[in-house]
């Protein structure tokens, strides 16, 4: 619809392809391309094979992986809970204090992430708690940037719920507690696999707070693949981030997989 | 009702712990969460604002945060950060408007596909895109390389990449998605027969376009608009990748007087500039959302 | 979705008192709870939602609340379930003041229109939800969930999910889950709306069937279909605007509607205004005068003459055949009253077909025999609708036509200064 002219419809169809291409398919192509290089003078890449990756497993980038596993899990399974809990309590209220809240569990996403390792590097590099340079504060880096994204989903989430089920479960003589565990929280089960699973990828992908914070032993994939880069290593930092986006797709998709394998469909079951 | 014989059934919230759990408001949820974002992140950014306001000592002096401001490095980084948002904000609205018109209503094999491979960029890193482009429009890029096979030019004739036009169009291509999404949103809930009814009038696309799919589209784009305001000014590892000298923004200059100067008082003024500046694009962009109807502003 | 309170937060925390009450082994036995609505109002600021709305459902009745929307009659079943907390008033179930207690301690089975099964769990476990609630041992759970789904005759889909039910089957395992937990009365609200017509007309005769199953069943029911209300209930309650417009039963509320609106809302009468002109000996039939014409009625309100006045007439009570004419009759059945209109408006419907007439200066009632008295007056504007099997000629527009009706069909109700 809309265009009815064949010749209008492949220029503009043509224009699309061209800008999907130029800005989306090609900048991923060629990061893969040059992940497999080992060599790029003219204007194809040459002697391409494996090399990028086995370099980087077998050095400290390897470690990277781990690192910024680990801290995307622990950092979003903190914040699924937080986010939960406070979207939990903030639903249905009315009211300055609720708003007030609201705002406050989504404030830290309207922050910078480099303000965020900066405070954190400022509060925590004095007593009375002394973070600096432990991998901890690493992960409360991305905790704080993931979790109003976690409550975000969450409520948002929520307010899909169709209400009048879980007022049959209260009529029904469901407890709260009951009715929160046994309606409540499976029909919300889809919107907290996608909030763990886009948690843990922003998180993986987080750069600017942990630029300012991380400990040698403790390198996350993006501040790996930056120190590579800038030291002229792009084909071993392309081949890492191949593997981050890589680990990024796998996770989404075994969220997601996870979820649906589960008998939650969070669907109405009216028709109306 | 069907046998009377069985026994009454146990009457709920009989226990104790029944009671107590009725007695407990469902608000009580919110003392963890309060307490996490209480220590680690307002107590944080609390010090960064005393640090600002202190300059490093005792009791109020604003005197080095005046200094800092006046600077010339940070004036140029504010006009930087503010050029750099404001020109990705307007690529990101205006290709993401097109491609959301023509995703909704010009059909074609691959939409959905096209759509996935767009929106996948929502989950990936920012900086994927700058390290993309060195390869492609570097200076020993892909498409200078063809170039200067084709001309036999002994310098790369494409030279915007290490610049603010670099960064721009990085983060055009990073932030559209957030764009699109809201507009196909708008758009799947704006009637196709409005269309084919204005078509039936003798509208032609041009004309759809700007007199329907354009006033549809209106909250969304500013409600993506000022989304992608705020996460421009924000943006970090795309400015970091490029590291072009010229091109310094204020989380850049945040961290450059943090961890490469060692500065912090300085960092903490000017992450506290940046602060208010986020602030109140965040605001904005609550504003626009809550015009646009929808309940809760999440980002991504 | 109205602005319901938060029955989570202050209805919880309301819920202890009803601890010194319940503990005695829930009455429900064979004999049925009452409900009692006592002057009950609901407002959300300055709206008013129910206005001193007072009503008592008797053990094992069935009241229909009818009402088109906005009349107040969900949020007055609502208030029931705890839902709805009254801002005024109190309601009791059974002699129990349930006013302030918690939707989940009332005991209480309700029906909604969109089913609102729980998505993520099967027929049986939907149906067993409630007395796992309540915590009951495994054997009796099997047993009354195979029961409630047998009285529904859905125990061939206890695995399923409700997905993969038609909106049917799942108003029956809605209908299940809320018998399982023997409550002590059922709410249904609209619970056939979002069913088609046929299947609607059958679940129609399945709520019957399952109230002479458990006559002792306490049923309050929301609907705005009057077919409904009259097939089911044994006493209608017509609400509008918040208030009780009247409360009589289905019969009694057909035959003599206490008001206009009652008149027109269910069974859609013929209401003409006029003034009393004439009374029979004994004041209980009335003669109006509407302009030139003199309808007789009814009067069970007792309207003096010279009262202003209305007249209600269904459409089925005017026939063009004489009513009560026997075999050696030609004139007028006795009584019977005469009015003449010309057809301005035929809808066919099949079995039936609906007349608009209108009634000219020409028309006239048993008083004036029909003279030709000119100028436009009062009837002349006036419309009645008529509904008689279709003729086998079809009615000419424009043509004038006679009707006849017995007067006992016809009701005097009195003035309303305000219309709806």
């Amino acid at each position: 619809m809309l265009i009815w002219s064949r010749a209008g419809r492949a220029a503009v169809l043509g224009v699309t392809a061209l800008v999907v291409l130029v800005l989306y398919a090609a900048p991923l192509a060629i990061i893969v391309l040059a992940a497999f290089a080992g060599q790029w003078n003219g204007v194809w890449p040459s002697q391409m094979g494996l090399g990028n990756f086995t370099a980087v497993f077998q050095g400290a980038p390897g470690e990277a992986v781990w690192a910024s596993l680990v801290t995307g899990l622990a950092a979003s399974a903190v914040a699924l809970v937080s986010g939960t809990a406070a979207a939990l309590a903030l639903r249905g209220g009315r009211g300055i204090g609720r708003r007030a809240l609201d705002l406050l569990f989504f404030l830290p996403s309207a922050v910078p992430s480099v303000s965020v390792g900066l405070a954190l590097l400022v509060a925590f590099s004095r007593p009375p708690v002394l973070l600096n340079g432990t991998a901890l504060i690493v992960v409360i880096a991305h905790f704080v940037i993931v979790s109003a994204f976690a409550f975000g989903a969450v409520s948002a989430g929520l307010m899909q719920l169709p209400r009048d089920v879980e007022q049959m479960a209260e009529s029904l003589g469901a407890s709260a507690g009951y009715r929160l565990r046994r309606v409540t929280l499976p029909l919300l089960l889809p919107y907290l696999a996608a909030a763990f699973g886009l948690s843990v990828a922003l998180s993986m992908g987080e750069l600017g707070a942990t630029s300012m914070l991380y400990p040698p032993g403790w390198v996350t994939m993006p501040v790996s693949i930056f120190a590579l880069t800038d030291r002229g290593d792009v084909f071993e930092g392309s081949a890492l981030t191949v593997i981050l986006i890589a680990a990024t797709l796998v996770h989404l998709a075994l969220v997601q997989l996870a979820t649906r394998g589960g008998r939650a469909g969070g669907r109405r079951s009216g028709t109306a | 009702m069907a046998d009377a014989t069985t026994r009454p059934l146990p009457h709920p919230h009989r226990t104790l712990r029944h009671t107590l759990r009725a007695a407990l408001p469902g608000s009580a949820w919110v003392v963890l969460p309060l307490a996490l974002s209480a220590l680690v992140f307002l107590y944080p950014l609390a010090l960064v604002l005393h640090e600002a306001l202190t300059g490093g000592g005792a009791g109020l002096d604003t005197g080095p945060a005046l200094r800092v401001l006046g600077a010339h490095i940070f004036r140029t980084a504010l006009t930087n950060t503010l050029r750099i948002a404001l020109a990705s904000t307007l690529g990101c609205l205006v290709i993401g408007f097109a491609l959301a018109v023509v995703l909704s209503y010009v059909p074609f094999p691959g939409r959905s596909l096209a759509l996935r491979l767009i929106e996948t960029f929502i989950a990936l890193p920012t900086f994927l895109v700058t390290l993309a482009f060195t390869f492609l429009y570097g200076s020993a890029g892909i498409v200078n390389e063809t170039l200067m096979q084709a001309t036999g030019a002994a310098l790369p004739p494409l030279d915007f990449l290490y610049s603010s036009w670099g960064v721009i169009l990085a983060e055009v291509t990073v932030y559209t998605p957030f764009v699109l999404r809201p507009l196909m949103a708008a758009f799947s809930t704006l009637d196709r027969a409005q269309i084919e009814v204005a078509a039936s009038l003798g509208a032609r696309a041009p004309m759809i376009v700007r007199r329907i799919l354009l006033p549809a589209a209106l909250p969304a784009l500013m409600a993506g608009g000022s989304l992608c305001l705020l996460l421009t000014v924000n943006e970090f590892g795309i400015v970091l990748f490029i590291g072009a000298k010229g091109v310094i923004t204020l989380p850049l200059l945040v961290y450059s007087k943090a961890i490469q100067e060692f500065d912090y008082p300085t960092a903490c003024v000017v992450a506290s500039a940046n602060l208010v500046l986020s602030v109140g694009l965040y605001a904005l962009y609550r504003a626009m959302v809550g015009r646009m109807g929808g309940g809760h502003a999440d980002l991504v | 979705m109205p602005a319901v309170p938060d029955t989570t937060g202050e209805g919880a925390v309301a819920a202890p008192p009803s601890l010194s009450v319940s503990p005695s082994p829930s009455p429900q036995g064979p004999e049925g709870q009452r409900i009692h609505f006592e002057d009950v109002s609901v407002r959300y600021g300055a709206v008013t939602v129910l206005s001193d709305f007072t009503l008592t459902v008797e053990p094992g009745e069935i009241v229909a609340l009818l009402g088109p929307s906005g009349s107040g009659k969900t949020t007055a079943l609502r208030a029931v379930a705890g839902f709805v907390a009254p801002t005024s008033g109190r309601v009791f179930i059974g002699q129990r003041d349930v006013t302030g207690i918690a939707p989940n301690a009332r005991n209480i089975g309700m029906v909604v229109q969109n089913y609102a099964l729980f998505p993520h769990m099967s027929v049986a476990e939907n149906v067993a939800f409630g007395l796992r609630a309540r915590r009951a041992e495994r054997g009796l759970v099997a047993r009354r969930v195979a029961e409630s789904l047998a009285l529904v005759g859905m125990e061939a889909f206890a695995g399923r999910m409700p997905r993969a039910l038609s909106g049917g089957q799942q108003q029956r395992v809605a209908i299940a889950r809320a018998l399982a937990i023997r409550p002590s009365v059922l709410l249904l609200d609209e619970p056939l709306s979002a069913l088609d017509a046929q299947i609607r007309r059958q679940m129609v005769e399945e709520i019957g069937r399952l109230h002479r199953e458990i006559p002792d069943l306490t049923i309050l029911y929301v609907t705005h279909d009057q077919h409904e209300a009259l097939t089911l209930a044994d006493r209608i309650a017509i609400m509008r605007d918040g208030k009780l417009a009247a409360l009589d039963t289905a019969r009694a509320l057909y035959r003599r509607p206490p008001n206009r609106f009652s008149a027109e809302f269910l069974g859609r009468a013929n209401v003409l205004e006029g003034r009393v002109s004439a009374l029979s000996d004994d004041g209980t039939m009335a003669e109006l005068e509407i302009g030139a014409l003199r309808m007789r009625g009814a009067n069970p309100h007792g309207l003096p003459a010279g009262a202003r006045a209305l007249i209600g007439l269904r459409p089925h009570h005017l026939t063009q055949a004489l009513p009560h004419a026997g075999p050696g009759t030609s004139g007028a059945a006795d009584g019977a009253v005469r009015i003449e209109g010309r057809i301005t408006h035929v809808d066919w419907q099949g079995a039936s077909e609906t007349l608009t007439l209108a009634l000219g200066p020409t028309s006239g009632g048993t008083t004036s025999g029909g003279t030709a008295s000119g100028a436009a007056s009062d009837p002349a504007t006036a419309e009645i609708r008529c509904t008689a099997p279709p003729a086998a000629e079809p009615h000419r527009i424009g043509a004038t036509i006679t009707l006849h009706y017995d007067p006992q069909d016809a009701t005097v109700l009195p003035h309303e200064a305000t219309d709806g």
